[in-house]
């Protein structure tokens, strides 16, 4: 029988049992205590036989008091085991029926398509499968696992504590018989990740969330509010980080031993960008008391994050926005946020009635190039775009898997500048959106590989947009096949509303209360009204 | 003179607490993990189930025993007392536990 089904035979009730049968006999044991005093041998006995019946009595008291430790260490145990299956055992039958709902079944630990089931049964949804069978049975094997300790630890007969008297016995067992939390898997996939979270306790969650933000704040696949609240607790962590290496970096002993570790580049950068980082965390801080701080990351030479517009863990909609060059947190995420709100609140105006809902993350989980003397040659390669495309498909199928039981209706990948090379990059690596947008683009590599539904890759470009005729990276997608072009000058939706016509590089989204059509392009695209999208008609007027 | 001035009764008193305390011990189960096995088919930890039952038991017989046995000499030192005889003679050794 394999661990599946093993796991699947324990039952969390007679556990349960156990535990509270514990509790009773902890009871009577600690009960003893009363007879242990009326035991004491009388104070004004003196003399060798006094002594060694006071001895006696110390020796079994000390006993009693290890045995009281024991139980009340094995009985936190077994109700400790026992909870935690029972919330297996939940996640087994979740798991079950929804392996069910999508043409999939388990059988003995292992996803397979259903008898008579359709044909290719989606293999997204059975990668979800088989990280969730894999971690209950990672769970399971966890609660034996600490169960067990516990046992041997009351068999080696070590390990007790000093308490004197019943209660503190009791008290010291109960806590040494809590399970450790179970960590993720290392370098675990999205799907894996949110396997692991849908077992752990509220409590649990909870106590990560505050004790360990380290480890969820940007967990793919993990619920967007998790993330966000993780990262809350991280930002005053990371600027007492960030202030005291700013202190010690004053200390040339410090610089040296430094720089002989990471290298004086490292260390010169570290320096130059200690106060953009603070700067960058400030921000965030700021951005979290509207929005939602999906990412943070202040390891590079500078800060990376995203901002969640509206409530991605239940949006019927979401869109993931990436910039382009000259894109930092510290200097353009609180305007970025701004312009892609009112993109959000169109794309929001245009489900007006539905009772549905949009949810705009702005990415800057990678460090694009700046026009700088060092960096501007960077931008006319394509490595920072590609090592954010790592990072940004890993965001998107953390999306996907977060949302696997509540999936959005639609995401929409958007890419603005180098940030659309950056998209198109990442679309070839993960096919977790429904649609791709990009805004100005200088070129995506050509769209050869594209994991985007066909006709579902949208281009945009405005007039006297130099850097998206370039075609710097393969090719205008202008010049692309398969690619819509929309319309990005002034135009009249169906509905008679007069659209404005945006301009230059930077104009496609602009926090300025009118509505460009570029911007109602975009939010028709998040939407997915093909019906109101206005394409443009001359595609070689530009 | 170091035993005069106890009184017997005091040590008829802690003769009784401590058979007492016996027989409380005795009704606690030292077997009450064993089920672990049945809901745990299985699992390591049913495999170690009945051997931290045997483990208690040993452990709450030897408290159980020594307890006994001190208020037998307990007893013991009272009658001796009753004899005006000295209460040193009474031997408490060997009433300490094997384990700690």
């Amino acid at each position: 029988m394999g661990d599946w089904d093993t796991i699947a035979g324990w039952s969390p009730a007679e556990l349960k049992a156990v535990g509270d049968d514990l509790a009773a006999e902890l009871k009577r044991l600690r009960g003893t205590e009363a007879e242990l005093r009326d035991a004491t041998t009388p104070a004004e006995w003196e003399g060798e036989a006094a002594e060694a019946a006071k001895r006696s009595l110390a020796e079994i008291e000390r006993g009693l008091l290890h045995r009281v430790e024991e139980f009340a260490m094995l009985r936190a145990a077994v109700d400790d085991a026992a909870e935690r299956l029972e919330r297996l055992h939940g996640a087994m039958h979740g798991a079950a029926e929804f392996a069910r709902a999508h043409d999939f079944e388990i059988a003995g630990g292992v996803v397979r398509p259903r008898p008579g089931a359709p044909a290719n049964p989606d293999p997204d949804v059975r990668a979800h499968l088989e990280a969730q069978v894999q971690q209950i049975v990672r769970t399971g094997l966890d609660i034996d696992a600490d169960l067990t300790t516990v046992m041997r630890s009351v068999l080696d007969g070590k390990g007790h504590s000093d308490a004197s008297t019943m209660t503190k016995a009791a008290a010291a067992g109960a806590e040494s018989g809590q399970s450790t939390l179970l960590d993720p898997p290392k370098d675990a996939t999205p799907a894996q990740n949110k396997a692991w979270w849908d077992t752990l306790s509220d409590d649990e969650r909870k106590w990560l969330i505050a004790q360990r933000p380290e480890l969820i704040g940007n967990r793919k696949g993990i619920p967007y509010q998790a993330r966000h609240e993780a990262n809350v607790n991280r930002i005053a962590l990371e600027r007492e980080k960030l202030r005291e290496l700013r202190e010690n970096l004053k200390d040339w002993t410090f610089v040296l031993e430094r720089a002989k570790e990471v290298g004086i580049g490292k260390t010169i950068s570290d320096l130059r960008g200690i106060d953009e980082k603070l700067k960058a965390l400030d921000v965030l801080e700021r951005q979290a008391e509207d929005n939602s701080i999906v990412s943070l990351d202040t390891s590079g030479d500078r800060v990376r994050a995203a901002v969640a517009i509206g409530d991605v863990d239940n949006a019927d909609y979401v869109a993931v926005y990436t910039p382009g060059m000259n894109s930092a947190v510290e200097d353009n995420m609180n305007r970025y946020v701004d312009e892609l709100r009112e993109v959000n609140q169109y794309a929001q105006d245009m489900l007006a009635g539905t009772g549905e809902t949009v949810a705009t993350v702005v990415w800057m989980d990678y460090e694009p190039p700046k026009t700088s003397v060092d960096e501007i040659v960077e931008g006319i390669f394509d490595d920072r775009a590609e090592d954010g495309a790592k990072r940004l498909a890993a965001e998107l199928e953390g999306l996907e898997a977060s949302r696997m039981d509540d999936p959005p209706e639609r995401i929409t990948a958007i890419g603005h500048s180098y940030g659309s090379l950056t998209t198109a990059l990442a679309l070839r690596e993960s096919d977790a959106a429904d649609a791709f947008v990009s805004q100005g683009s200088p070129g995506w590599n050509g769209d050869d590989g594209l994991k985007v539904p066909a006709g579902e890759l949208y281009n945009l470009r405005t007039d006297g947009d130099l850097i998206a005729g370039s075609g710097w990276y393969g090719g205008s997608p202008e010049n692309y096949d398969g690619v819509r072009q929309l319309e990005t000058d002034d135009a009249v939706t169906a509905d008679g509303e007069r659209l404005a016509g945006s301009e230059g590089h930077s104009g496609y989204t602009e926090a300025d209360r009118r509505q460009s059509t570029s911007e109602y392009n975009t939010a028709a695209v998040i939407t997915g009204r093909d019906d109101l999208l206005i394409e443009r008609e001359h595609a070689d007027s530009r | 003179m170091p035993d005069i001035g106890v009184a017997p009764r005091s040590l008829r008193a802690a003769a009784k607490g401590t058979r007492e305390l016996a027989d409380e011990l005795r009704t606690v189960d030292p077997r009450v993990a064993d089920p672990i096995a049945r809901a745990m088919p299985g699992s390591g930890a049913a495999k170690h189930a009945a051997q931290v039952g045997d483990f208690w038991q040993t452990r709450l017989s030897e408290n159980v025993s020594s307890l006994e046995d001190r208020a037998t000499k307990l007893a013991e030192a009272a009658d001796t007392y009753d004899g005006g005889e000295r209460a040193g003679e009474a031997d408490f050794s060997g009433l300490t536990p094997a384990e700690t």
